[in-house]
């Protein structure tokens, strides 16, 4: 294992849309692999504002990291944690 | 290393089964496999017993085997736990099948069992979550996402590349829903059609509901000898030409290694001496029905993309040259998952006696294949992978 730093970007590998979700979250939701430029696939979620609909949202499109709530939920609403939104625009801040 | 032969299998039903603690649904199948070898309890020398979740879901964190066997009458012998999520009875069995082939011990029991009805949906699923590795299951990842987009399978991606349809995806669950309906211990046993599988409810776009096996309860056994023993405790031994067991690999992308799955397929047919064209028979992993399409690939039996067409041409189903899942599989015979395994290899058993009753392949099937696999890694590959090959 060696450790890296990442950047802010990655590329958006596969994603789609869950419409039943574990105890903490809602659905429907996104779920997504990102490609980050260091390298590794990562699972994520996607930022709360980009709505959940397909269609959204394009493999191979640039990503930018946020930080959010983990969830909107009792249980992680105060977690915060890394997700991503399309870097496109500036609708998702 | 020595031969190791199946003398016995026992299965209890898959389902739900409100009133049965895990013990008793272990207890029927290792009475069932010690009946069908004509043995008894003390003929047991050592035992390796397979479960994911008894742990979070009973409360029973330790001991879960002593536990199980104490109360069939199988004292006093060395005892293995074994914890490898969906493959933890492949797992089990390799544990006895090494013993064996060692020299270790003569006769071994390898046990699957799974108690996933609780009374609460939610915590079985917060459970099987925790098969995957935790910074996959703590940030929200729906498993059957491990399926629809996760990089060692991305059905979504093999339908773009493929030109795989929803049809196309429904039809290894339609074929297994009518095996499982000829089977009697099978969880699901209703026959769907395409339109049932490809209208029903959308859980992770690609897979529907019925694309995707369920919360079970259920057990097996298979008792293990060697050679000199086999003949004393059964009439039809099956031996065990391989018993393949692997972790997965940590991938980054374009890692051009080839598929664990394949790997370990490819490594049990070296060992059996035998190719994919061998096959008569294969019980695999469909925790999800699409993936069926890709293991007939990865284990051999199709060209990349050819899946769909294999059933369309009646080549896996119970008439066809090389059927897959005669039980039902995952989705219809059901997926308690750490027992899995033995479920695989209790039903390919019964093919290879002859015994499989009104889903039994006519023509008798000599050479098996077991894929069972499980877990999820950061590494984008499953965490075990397991195959089985069975001679008679």
């Amino acid at each position: 294992m060696i450790e890296a730093r990442i950047g802010r970007t990655g590329r958006l590998y596969s994603h789609s849309i869950a419409y039943v979700a574990p105890q903490g979250f809602t659905a429907p939701y996104f779920q997504a692999f990102v490609e980050l430029a260091e390298g590794p696939r990562i699972f994520t979620l996607i930022g709360r504002n980009v709505p959940v609909e397909p269609g959204q949202l394009v493999d191979g499109e640039e990503m930018r990291l946020i930080v959010e709530p983990l969830a909107d939920t009792p249980e992680k609403r105060n977690l915060l944690t890394h997700k991503y939104v399309p870097a496109r625009g500036t609708a998702h801040a | 290393m020595r031969d190791v032969f199946i003398v016995g299998v026992g299965a209890h039903a898959t389902g739900r089964f409100m009133e049965k603690p895990l013990k008793a649904l272990a207890h029927a199948a290792i009475a069932a496999a010690l009946e069908d070898a004509g043995a008894a309890p003390r003929d047991v020398q050592t035992a390796w017993v397979g479960n994911s979740l008894g742990g979070l879901l009973t409360g029973q964190e330790g001991i879960r085997g002593e536990v199980a066997l104490q109360h069939s009458g199988i004292v006093g012998v060395p005892v293995t736990n074994v914890e490898n999520a969906c493959a933890s009875a492949t797992t089990a069995l390799r544990g006895a099948w090494l013993e064996v082939a060692s020299g270790a011990a003569d006769v071994a029991l390898a046990v699957g069992m799974e108690k996933m009805f609780v009374g609460d949906t939610a915590r079985t699923i917060a459970a099987l979550a925790a098969d995957s590795e935790l910074e996959l299951s703590e940030m929200g990842m729906q498993f059957t996402s491990g399926y629809a987009i996760h990089p060692k399978i991305n059905i979504k991606a093999r339908m773009r590349e493929y030109g795989w349809t929803p049809a196309d995806l429904a039809k290894p669950a339609v074929k297994n829903s009518f095996n499982g309906s000829l089977n009697p211990l099978a969880q699901h046993r209703k026959r769907l059609t395409i339109d049932d599988v490809v209208h029903s409810r959308m859980v992770v776009d690609p897979l529907t509901l019925y694309m995707c096996s369920s919360i079970s309860d259920g057990a097996a056994a298979a008792l293990v000898c060697s050679a000199d023993r086999a003949a004393r405790f059964s009439k039809k031994p099956v031996r065990i030409a391989a018993c393949v067991l692997r972790s997965g690999i940590y991938r980054l992308p374009g890692d051009t290694r080839v598929d664990s799955a394949q790997a370990t397929a490819q490594e049990a047919y070296e060992k059996a001496g035998i190719g994919p064209d061998d096959l008569d028979v294969v019980e695999l992993h469909d925790a999800m029905a699409p993936a069926e399409l890709m293991l007939y690939e990865r284990l051999g039996l199709c060209r990349p993309g050819e899946g769909p067409r294999l059933i369309d041409e009646g080549i896996t189903t119970l008439t066809g040259r090389v059927p897959v899942n005669p039980s039902g599989g995952l989705c219809s015979r059901g997926h308690p998952v750490g027992a899995t395994g033995l479920l695989q290899i209790a039903e390919l058993v019964w093919q290879l006696r002859g015994e499989a009753g009104p889903r039994q392949i006519a023509r008798r099937p000599k050479t098996a294949l077991a894929q069972n696999q499980g877990g999820l890694t950061l590494g984008q590959d499953s965490a075990v992978y397991t195959a089985t090959i069975l001679q008679v």
